[in-house]
């Protein structure tokens, strides 16, 4: 049925929770593992509303092989946008420069405004600053003038950000969840920190590094896929409590490390919505922790009511997609209190994996050697516990590893800058695991259709 | 607006706003740009593009006083200024004003207290609300307070007066098995103005339908004591004909001998006017005195057990610790049902000397504490807040592993009724 006012566009939510909802007596603290999956309809059509904004560092120091690689790249981004979507590339130097169109709008991809595209993009210049925070409010400025629908931007940078730290921090405020965007880091003159932020302003899938400027082009086109496998946008997660709980955190856990706690919106009593940006197919999972006071043995309270949610213009019309239950329950029985349930095991292990490298890394450039030790050396023995493959051959690189096992390890005299930075970014990429099988007394509730 | 200034060293153009030097990757002196008033700091033109908010984490602060000195505004100084500076060691990030709540910062649960009841029965007299709060109730949860709704006999509260009663499954069995029922005179009544009628049943377990046998033993004895009392019986005998009657009316619903609900049988009545406590039982559901203070009779047990247990005591053939540790020690000798026979109905009557309450309770609560003292140290003024001792004991229940369905009534007795002499 198409043109409905079906927000999902089609798309089927799921929620399921994994937890262990049994507390010992006098227990408070509920920590739940909650796994969102959506399925989309196979052909994303142009009924599907979307923008898509492409930002081209093209200060001085992308000069040569990264402004010819960043070139190729946006060209393979709009080959891949399809017919009726609105787009715009902006080059981003001292101050954000419209490359496509000439006038500060989006325009509507066709043959005719993809060819014209294609052409301007080979006009850039590498020459001036890096200025992240103007790029990216003249990109919610264009968003702005779109219309609705998922907004989505690329931003390619090489250096750090050369605006004040409070001035950037503003403009992040401003135009957080505004629109989603996947920023990439080139060579290693940037700051993984600043994309970081940046990333987590507006909801991206975590920054990434481009170690050979010829990757570039395989990587923009499959972000542009990637967003144009989006159907839902603005989607929400909303988290009803109990009164007289906390909320302890919020985080999303896969496909990375993303705290949501304090990103939260107020819609409806006692719950709070934080957004999730814009979904296509795919798996996301949160950890969720709240603090309940405690109850009788035997008492069965639900913790966290969680929802998935796209909003309607005033909250009685927001859209509930899926359901599902965060429960507690008070036992004497200690062995069936203390069990702690796997993948809620799992993912705080991610999490302090992910802490544990960032912080052994600062410590390491700040010269403070046996804080880098201790901490590199607990994510050494994280990643072997929870079989972090990837994430130990990182590591690898950086540490002499003596024994796994117990995180013994000795710094490295000689790192390759693109080895930490590698390391540093992919730290908030977690493992996922599998839910458990779907049976009785999940605490899934059905999705409506 | 950006004005443009030139690098100390390497002689680039630079804006104000600027971070570091593009030209040479010099770090531009933060510190110049603190807001702290300066005499040469006469740019206001230079002010970074954020709003003046943003700056909060620098401000010192933005007392009246101040306010002159902050409009020169967070600007550039000259770079002669900076220069002098040159051989310290500049920081960019010395500062990163955090935006939103505050992290991580020790959130304190408020004071909670179990949901309060509004004070009537606490079977839902309207299913679509919580029993506990105001709340509507969604999928079977509270919207409000979160609570999974009891449904049926899981969990009773029941007030009438002064006087409640807390009800509950258990954490074993699968039914609640226990009933109870108050019932509360008027205080004009010509006759037992103010008395309260209590009686507690405890179905058993291995007879049908037990959970019909105690609440229709309740009800019917309740309703028959409450009634003689006020055509002007006196208590004991009232009680004997409610037991009778109570009796009866479990042995009617018995489709035979042989499948005959049963159940046990506790009431209690408590005298304003005269002062006087009687009890009625058959079985092994307990009515306590809680003593409510130095003054006042000491805390005892008022009934004695119809079990196994208890007669091996009474005899001398086993001390009360062996007569506990044997699998017999719960098996009743006398009970309300058609296959009880004839009963022997104990009726007995105390007077105390002081306040107190009058703990009618089911094995569910006793078997943690049979002691009278126990039962009294457990929990500290059950006279004054009947409510919260009611709860507290069957929380203490279901603490210690709630093996039994957990019923108690707490009946407050006040000092200084006008007291007959003692009998």
């Amino acid at each position: 049925m198409p043109n409905t006012s079906d927000r999902a566009g089609g798309s089927e939510f799921r929620i399921q929770v994994d937890q262990n909802p049994y507390l010992p007596l006098g227990g408070t603290e509920v920590h739940a593992v909650v796994s969102v999956t959506s399925h989309s309809p196979v052909l994303v059509g142009t009924s599907v509303r979307a923008s898509e904004v492409i930002i081209i560092d093209t200060s001085g120091s992308m000069y040569g092989e990264k402004i010819n690689a960043a070139e190729q790249a946006a060209r393979a981004a709009i080959e891949t946008l399809r017919d009726g979507v609105r787009f715009a590339v902006v080059a981003g130097h001292r101050e954000a420069e419209m490359i496509y169109p000439a006038a500060d709008r989006l325009a509507e991809v066709n043959d005719g405004t993809r060819t014209e595209a294609l052409e301007a993009v080979g006009r850039l210049r590498a020459d001036g600053g890096t200025r992240m925070g103007s790029w990216l409010l003249k990109a919610a400025e264009l968003f702005d003038s779109g219309g609705d629908g998922i907004k989505h931007a690329i931003l390619l940078t090489d250096g750090q950000n050369n605006e004040m730290s409070d001035v950037f921090e503003e403009v992040l405020r401003r135009i957080a969840g505004r629109f989603v965007c996947d920023c990439r880091g080139v060579g290693t003159d940037w700051k993984v920190e600043e994309l970081r932020r940046v990333d987590a302003a507006l909801l991206g899938g975590g920054p990434g590094i481009i170690a050979d400027p010829a990757d570039m082009t395989a990587d923009f086109r499959a972000m542009a896929q990637a967003s144009m496998g989006k159907t839902v946008a603005d989607v929400a997660l909303r988290l009803w409590t109990p009164r007289n709980s906390v909320v302890r955190f919020v985080k999303q856990v896969a496909p990375t490390v993303q705290d949501l706690t304090d990103r939260a919106v107020q819609r409806v009593p006692q719950a709070n919505d934080h957004p999730t940006g814009s979904w296509g197919t795919e798996s996301r999972d949160y950890h969720v922790c709240v603090e309940v006071p405690a109850g009788d043995p035997g008492r069965q309270l639900r913790a966290g009511w969680v929802r998935v949610v796209t909003p309607g213009r005033t909250p009685d019309r927001d859209e509930v997609l899926a359901s599902g239950n965060i429960l507690a329950e008070w036992t004497p029985d200690e062995a069936k209190a203390t069990e702690i349930n796997p993948r809620v095991a799992h993912y705080t292990g991610q999490v302090e994996l992910a802490r544990m490298i960032q912080d052994g890394l600062t410590a390491r450039r700040e010269g403070d050697e046996t804080t880098a030790t201790t901490r590199l050396g607990r994510a050494v023995a994280l990643a072997h516990e929870s079989g972090d493959e990837e994430t130990a051959r990182l590591l690898d690189r950086v540490v002499d590893v003596i024994d796994p096992a117990t995180g013994t390890v000795r710094l490295k005299p000689d790192v390759d800058k693109i080895d930490e930075m590698t390391l540093d970014t992919d730290s908030t990429r977690t493992v996922r695991t599998r839910p458990r099988r779907p049976g009785p007394g999940t605490g899934g509730a059905p999705g409506p259709g | 607006m950006t004005m443009a200034w030139t690098c100390p060293t390497c002689a680039d153009t630079v804006s104000t706003s600027d971070a570091f030097c593009e030209g040479c990757g010099r770090n531009l002196p933060v510190e110049a740009r603190d807001p702290v008033p300066h005499p040469e700091a006469t740019a206001p033109d230079s002010v970074p593009t954020a709003p003046q908010e943003s700056m909060a984490g620098f401000a010192p602060n933005t007392d009246v006083d101040e306010v002159g000195a902050m409009s020169e505004g967070p600007g550039g100084p000259e770079w002669d200024e900076a220069d002098a500076q040159v051989t310290q060691p500049v920081r960019r990030d010395a500062v990163i004003p955090r935006t939103g709540p505050a992290p991580a910062s020790p959130k304190v649960v408020p004071e909670w207290r179990p949901p309060t009841t509004g004070g009537e029965p606490v079977v839902a007299a309207d299913p679509g609300r919580c029993v506990w709060c105001p709340g509507r109730v969604v999928d079977g949860y509270c919207e409000k307070c979160g609570f999974l709704q009891p449904t049926g006999r899981d969990h009773v509260e029941v007030r009438a007066g002064k006087v409640f009663g807390v009800s509950d499954r258990g954490l074993r069995h699968k039914r609640n098995e226990d009933a109870m029922a108050i019932r509360v005179m008027e205080e004009d009544a010509p006759h037992a103005a103010g008395a309260v009628v209590a009686v507690v049943c405890d179905g058993v377990s291995s007879s049908p339908r037990s959970d019909e046998a105690s609440r229709v033993t309740a009800e019917t004895g309740a309703t028959v004591l409450a009634e003689r009392l006020r055509q002007g019986a006196d208590p004991r005998e009232a009680t004997g004909v409610a037991m009778t009657q109570a009796a009866r009316a479990v042995a009617a619903i018995a489709e035979s001998p042989e499948f005959a609900p049963a159940c046990t049988f506790v009431s209690a009545v408590t005298c304003p006017n005269t002062g006087t406590v009687t009890v009625g039982w058959v079985g092994d559901s307990r009515a306590y005195w809680l003593s409510g203070g130095p003054t006042s009779s000491t805390s005892t047990l008022l009934t004695r057990d119809d079990s196994w247990s208890e007669a091996m005591v009474q005899m001398g053939a086993l001390t009360r610790e062996e007569a506990m540790r044997s699998a017999n020690a719960h098996a009743l000798i006398a009970w309300m049902g058609a296959d009880s026979g004839e009963i022997d109905a104990h009726i007995s009557t105390v007077t105390p000397t002081g306040p107190g309450a009058v703990v009618l309770c089911s094995d569910g609560l006793w078997n943690y504490y049979p002691e009278a003292e126990a039962l009294a140290d457990a929990v500290p003024g059950t006279d004054t807040a009947p409510l919260d001792a009611a709860r507290t004991y069957v929380g203490l229940a279901l603490r210690a592993g709630g093996k039994d369905n957990i019923t108690v009534v707490v009946i407050p007795v006040p000092a200084g009724g006008r007291r007959a002499e003692h009998v």
